[in-house]
């Protein structure tokens, strides 16, 4: 049987939405972790890591994206961890 | 009321993400499942043995660069074998961003052109004369048709993305479905009801056969997304962290290949790179080795390296690479890797390598590959059945004739798929190996076959029909494949052994089998269909 639409996003704009979190913000979201992840711990062992642990990241923030009922909460995670990320990258290499 | 929340949300999720990506995906694992034996099938269509290993001559080939016009000073410089399926040498150099301040190209006048510019070439390994000055990959086989056809190679440019996006779906697809199954994981995977209605059967065997194959699947998904967006791994990490310099992140992920800046000095005179080869060949205590890889960096400057990487089949371990890098100047050692010493830097990638193609354990682990990317193909088209099943019913009775038509597309492109392949391994072996456009002939028949087939099935309209003749087409074109193999090559399948000609043997018998095995298929469900009242064929 298909789903209870009763669960489901009615509006056209937040699937949108979700669905440009999931394939645009989500990987840029896991690649600047990874990267802030390597000046933190060290590159030795996050860097071959990341190889594939950041599509696994990736498909976590995916399934994180659906999970979360708020869309804007979703994407405020999101954002949020960029935005840190990008500081401790930027304040690690000056 | 939380839980069911989560449940209907995935519960879409998992339908409507899937039901997207299904035909691309049933593609992937279908010619995925065929690419893994890209060699076998490659040799089988050029009728040659595996070939020995070949000796490259390293200044041999460095010279026939230099008479080109190539200006190597300062360059990283690959060399390498491979023998998919004659053997060749191929010699890769990337053009390096940074212009030569010592280079000796203003002598050369004409040739300046050829100072920064990308060397991507095949040699042959008797005469040293270029096959190919335009890629190292093999082209124009057919093993590395279908190996192209499963990342979507032949949609120009994007598809190659496209696939990878696509892995990603799965992957979020593959967790949608475990999170909506998860309370019952257990009891759904012992329960198969074939008895009671065909939308049990489909619902059973996508459950079921989803769990055995969900590692499998999982390992599928990263990795091929790995291999076909390697690319956001790659840019932002050597950019970030290494200030553009790929050799610095070439130090973590394959330390073989590596790379400094170079130190702004010629070098005078440098040791004969064979001899550089065989000293490496003695320190790894190398006598038979599958695989070479020569990569030198710094070409004719101070810090000129020479690293060698062998690769050679190991008991009891699926790690079978060693390295040593050279300076060129003196030749003296300054890495040195051994066959039983394994960081974890240089695993990770080889490992996802290893996994993807099933590279260890020979054929009993690639058939296993196959047989559970088979596995896969049926729960994804399965999914397709569930889902045109559930809308089988009067709350869905407008959209009832555009869903039936969308499911009989998809079922004649998936199913297609088999009989078109069945077709192009008996075209190749109708066309003479020496007619032009020889390839681009073969292609075009069999993606024109597959498209007929498609519109066929869109007309018929009838999924049991659709997928019956099919296997009908396949089955018959499948056992007349190693009679073609044998009239055009002299190579029969009972003979061909004996010859040495394993590859040969192993395609032939593989689809003698393919084609016996779903004629006995149909006969049986032809029987049971009498026996039984209730239909369960399709």
């Amino acid at each position: 049987m298909p789903a209870n639409k009763k669960y489901l996003t009615k509006s056209n704009w937040t699937r949108a939405s979700k669905i440009i979190a999931v394939t645009l913000i989500a990987p840029v979201a896991s690649i600047n972790f990874h990267l802030a992840l390597a000046f933190f711990i060290g590159f030795a062992y996050v860097v071959p890591t990341s190889l594939f642990s950041i599509f696994i990241l990736w498909g976590f923030f995916m399934v994180l994206v659906y999970w979360i009922k708020k869309v804007w909460v979703s994407w405020l995670i999101l954002l949020v961890i960029i935005l840190f990320s990008v500081l401790y990258i930027y304040y690690a290499k000056s | 009321m939380k839980d069911k929340r989560i449940y209907n949300v995935f519960y879409n999720l998992h339908t409507v993400s899937s039901i997207t990506i299904a035909v691309g995906l049933f593609i992937c694992f279908f010619a995925g499942a065929f690419a893994l034996f890209k060699t076998n099938i490659n040799r089988w269509e050029a009728n040659v043995k595996k070939p020995e290993a070949i000796a490259i001559d390293y200044e041999k080939t460095l010279s026939v660069l230099d008479n080109e016009g190539y200006v190597l000073d300062g360059r990283n410089i690959f060399i390498g074998s491979g023998d998919d399926p004659k053997p060749y040498i191929m010699v890769l150099s990337q053009p390096s961003k940074k212009k030569d301040s010592l280079s000796t190209a203003n002598n050369r006048g004409a040739l300046t052109q050829k100072e920064n510019e990308l060397i991507s070439l095949k040699l042959d390994p008797n005469t040293y004369k270029i096959t190919d000055n335009k890629s190292i990959e093999q082209h124009g086989f057919l093993g590395t048709f279908i190996y192209e056809l499963h990342y979507f190679e032949p949609i120009p440019k994007i598809g190659v993305y496209l696939s990878g996006i696509l892995a990603m779906f799965f992957f979020l697809s593959i967790i949608a479905g475990t999170i909506i199954h998860w309370k019952k994981i257990v009891p759904m995977f012992f329960s198969f009801r074939i008895k009671n209605s065909i939308k049990q059967l489909w619902s059973s065997g996508h459950t079921a056969l989803g769990i055995i194959g969900l590692p499998f699947q999982l390992m599928y998904a990263i990795t091929g997304a790995f291999f076909s967006l390697s690319i956001i791994v790659f840019i932002p990490t050597a950019n970030v962290l290494f200030n553009g310099e790929q050799g610095g992140l070439m130090e973590y992920i394959a330390p073989s290949s590596k790379y400094e800046n170079r130190i702004e000095e010629p070098l005078k005179n440098r040791e004969n790179l064979n001899l550089i080869f065989k000293k490496a060949k003695d320190e790894l205590r190398v006598d038979d080795y599958r695989l070479s890889f020569v990569n030198i960096t710094n070409f004719n400057y101070k810090n000129a390296r020479a690293s060698f990487l062998f690769i050679e089949k190991q008991e009891k371990s699926i790690f079978e690479s060693a390295h040593i890098i050279y300076n060129v100047s003196d030749a003296s050692i300054v890495e040195k890797k051994p066959f039983n010493k394994v960081t974890y830097q240089e695993s990770v990638l080889y490992l996802l390598h290893v996994f993807h193609f099933g590279a260890f354990g020979g054929y009993f682990v690639k058939i296993i590959y196959f047989l559970l990317a088979m596995l896969t193909c049926f729960v994804i088209q399965s999914g397709v059945m569930l889902w045109l099943e559930a809308r089988n019913n009067k709350k869905h009775l407008i959209k009832k004739k555009f869903n039936k038509s969308v499911v009989a597309i998809y079922t004649g492109i998936c199913m297609g798929l088999f009989p078109s392949f069945a077709l192009l391994f008996c075209v190749a072996k109708i066309f003479p190996q020496n007619i032009e456009n020889r390839f681009n002939i073969i292609t075009g028949v069999f993606f024109i076959f597959w498209l007929v087939y498609t519109f066929y099935a869109y007309l018929s309209n009838n999924l049991k029909t659709i997928t019956r003749n099919a296997l009908i087409i396949a089955a018959l074109l499948g056992v007349f494949v190693p009679l073609l193999n044998g009239f055009q090559s002299g190579l029969w399948f009972w003979s061909s052994l004996d010859k040495g000609y394993k590859d040969s043997f192993f395609i032939d018998i593989s689809w003698a089998l393919f084609g016996l095995i779903t004629f006995m298929g149909l006969i049986l469900t032809k029987k049971s269909k009498k026996n039984a009242t209730t239909s369960l064929s399709a």
